[in-house]
């Protein structure tokens, strides 16, 4: 005796388009959204010419600036994978790290917003840690961390209008 | 006379088993499947920044009430149970399917949290399909609790089961699985990584010389700027970010070694960066036959564990299923074949 429902094309079709369908769309989009990835491990290119940077996040008050990097609450890279992918985003519109599929400046500043109004209320909670400013700066490194370029703000978020300000001019 | 005859039992047991790779798959996988999505969890409970907020949502984590995304004890507790019943009852098969799905499920929010908190686990992208795919294609049962159950119920009935003829679509479901998987790999590489570049081993140099565990105070991530992008494209900043590195996390020595020798050996890491490009193009020869099937599926194998030796990223989960998906039966057959004994096989 066999099961008959495995014996019907209808649910061969069904359950073969379940599983199928989203796989073969995040593959052809070069998007990403666990279970599903168009497998971008590596798959990028990278030679001594590759430009190469850090991200530093720093709390600002009047008279200090405190790293955060200890107060990420997770490991560094964590932190800052979480910031690349889902928040900053890369320069692509699409981009394997992320699910988005479309990408618009009013989105990439809602994004800021919500991750540093997010940020600041966790060191809040859970260091006491409250700033005037956070800033985000970067600096160009070589592939052994040795600095090319020493760190340069990029943006900062602003306590005063929950809001971060990006610093880049040429805001084509 | 009487050991020929246990023995030709004994090989035709082994060939009754042989023949339901998707049972055996669903007892293993299940099992390192529970035991990483434990580990998992635990991991995240104890971070201290766990929260999900708006943008940590994944397109499965974004189904879900809200009440999931905060992990507190409670939920930690529940969530823990259920990963272990459904495991085990997964493993076993004691409803089977039903705990299949739900294992699945498990491994869809578990795993979507973290991708939230910060990493995509590629481990265990394939593997938590896999298990969903067991839980809905034929042959995935056979050697389970609830198959031995209806058994003996269809038996009391004057019915028989047919234990030895499973509908060849799941298996070559499960294969299209990992062939669109590595397919997927080798054409990212030559999507995103500037075309044919790709192979000219620097990226694959790169990987193999950095060492990622040994940077921290901020100096761990990289993250990587092209330098092709025009200036009219830029508009977050000027650098034209792209891309967060991946990281080598093999620690031994010995191991480091021997990725520096590979990497700083042009002719070696350059056939490398083309061995693994055509290894993941070619992943549908899968479906050609059994020898085709069972050499790409060796290879991934190795694949893999190069990878781990060399890099420290183990993709045990990818190397169970490879294993799991080989014919073994194809060399029990050339095995009996060679030795000129094949009658044995049809005693």
């Amino acid at each position: 005796m066999r099961n008959k429902l495995f014996e019907k094309k209808a649910y061969f079709k069904i359950v073969t388009a379940l599983i199928l369908v989203p796989n073969i769309f995040v593959a052809i989009l070069g998007i990403e959204s666990f279970p599903y990835t168009c497998a971008p491990m590596f798959g990028h290119y990278i030679d001594d010419n590759t430009d190469l940077y850090l991200f530093k996040f720093e709390g600002v008050t009047d008279s200090t600036q405190v790293d955060l990097t200890r107060y990420y609450g997770k490991s560094e890279d964590l932190f800052i994978r979480h910031f690349f992918s889902k928040v900053y985003g890369s320069t692509h519109a699409i981009s394997p790290f992320d699910s988005k599929l479309t990408e618009s400046k009013s989105d990439f500043q809602d994004r800021m917003d919500a991750f540093f109004n997010y940020y600041s209320g966790f060191i809040l909670s859970e260091y006491n840690l409250s700033f005037n400013q956070i800033s985000l700066s970067v600096k160009s490194v070589d592939q052994n961390r040795n600095i090319i370029k020493y760190f340069k703000p990029i943006g900062y978020f602003d306590y005063s209008d929950k809001k971060y300000h990006a610093l880049y001019e040429n805001r084509n | 006379m009487r050991y020929m005859k246990i023995g030709i039992k004994l090989i035709g047991l082994l060939r009754l088993v042989i023949a339901q790779p998707l049972s055996i798959l669903r007892f293993s996988l299940s099992i390192l499947m529970g035991k990483y999505v434990l580990e998992r969890l635990n991991a995240i409970f104890q971070l201290e920044n766990n929260i999900q907020y708006a943008l940590s949502k994944t397109w499965f984590t974004s189904l879900l009430p809200d009440a999931f995304l905060v992990l507190d004890s409670n939920l930690y507790t529940t969530v823990k149970f259920l990963i272990i019943v459904s495991a085990f009852g997964a493993a076993l098969g004691i409803l089977g399917r039903l705990n299949l799905l739900v294992l699945a499920f498990l491994c869809f929010y578990v795993f979507g949290v973290g991708e939230g908190i910060g990493v995509f686990d590629h481990h265990t992208s394939l593997p938590s399909q896999v298990i969903f795919a067991l839980a809905l294609v034929p042959g995935s049962m056979k050697l389970s609790i609830d198959y031995l159950l209806m058994h003996f119920y269809n038996k009391r009935k004057n019915r028989v089961l047919d234990f030895a003829s499973n509908p060849k679509w799941g298996l070559n479901l499960v294969l299209a699985l990992v062939a669109i998987t590595y397919f997927s790999a080798g054409v990212s590489k030559l999507r995103y990584g500037h075309g044919m570049s790709w192979m000219d081993g620097s990226t694959l140099g790169f990987y193999l010389k950095e060492r990622t565990i040994k940077y921290e105070g901020g100096e761990s991530q990289l993250i990587i700027g092209d330098s092709k992008i025009k200036e009219n494209e830029k508009w977050k900043d000027e650098f034209g970010f792209i891309a967060h590195t991946y990281g080598n996390f093999q620690t031994k020595k010995k191991l480091n070694d021997i990725a520096e020798y590979i990497a700083n050996n042009k002719f070696l890491v350059v056939a490398l960066s083309i061995g693994s490009v055509l290894f993941e193009l070619l992943a549908f020869v899968v479906f050609i036959n059994s020898k085709y099937r069972n050499i790409y599926l060796i290879s991934a194998i190795v694949f893999h564990l190069s990878i781990g030796s060399l890099m420290g990223i183990s993709f045990r989960q990818y190397r169970l299923i490879c294993f799991f998906l080989i014919d073994w039966d194809y060399y029990l057959r050339f095995t009996f074949k060679k030795l000129k004994m094949q009658h044995l096989l049809n005693g």
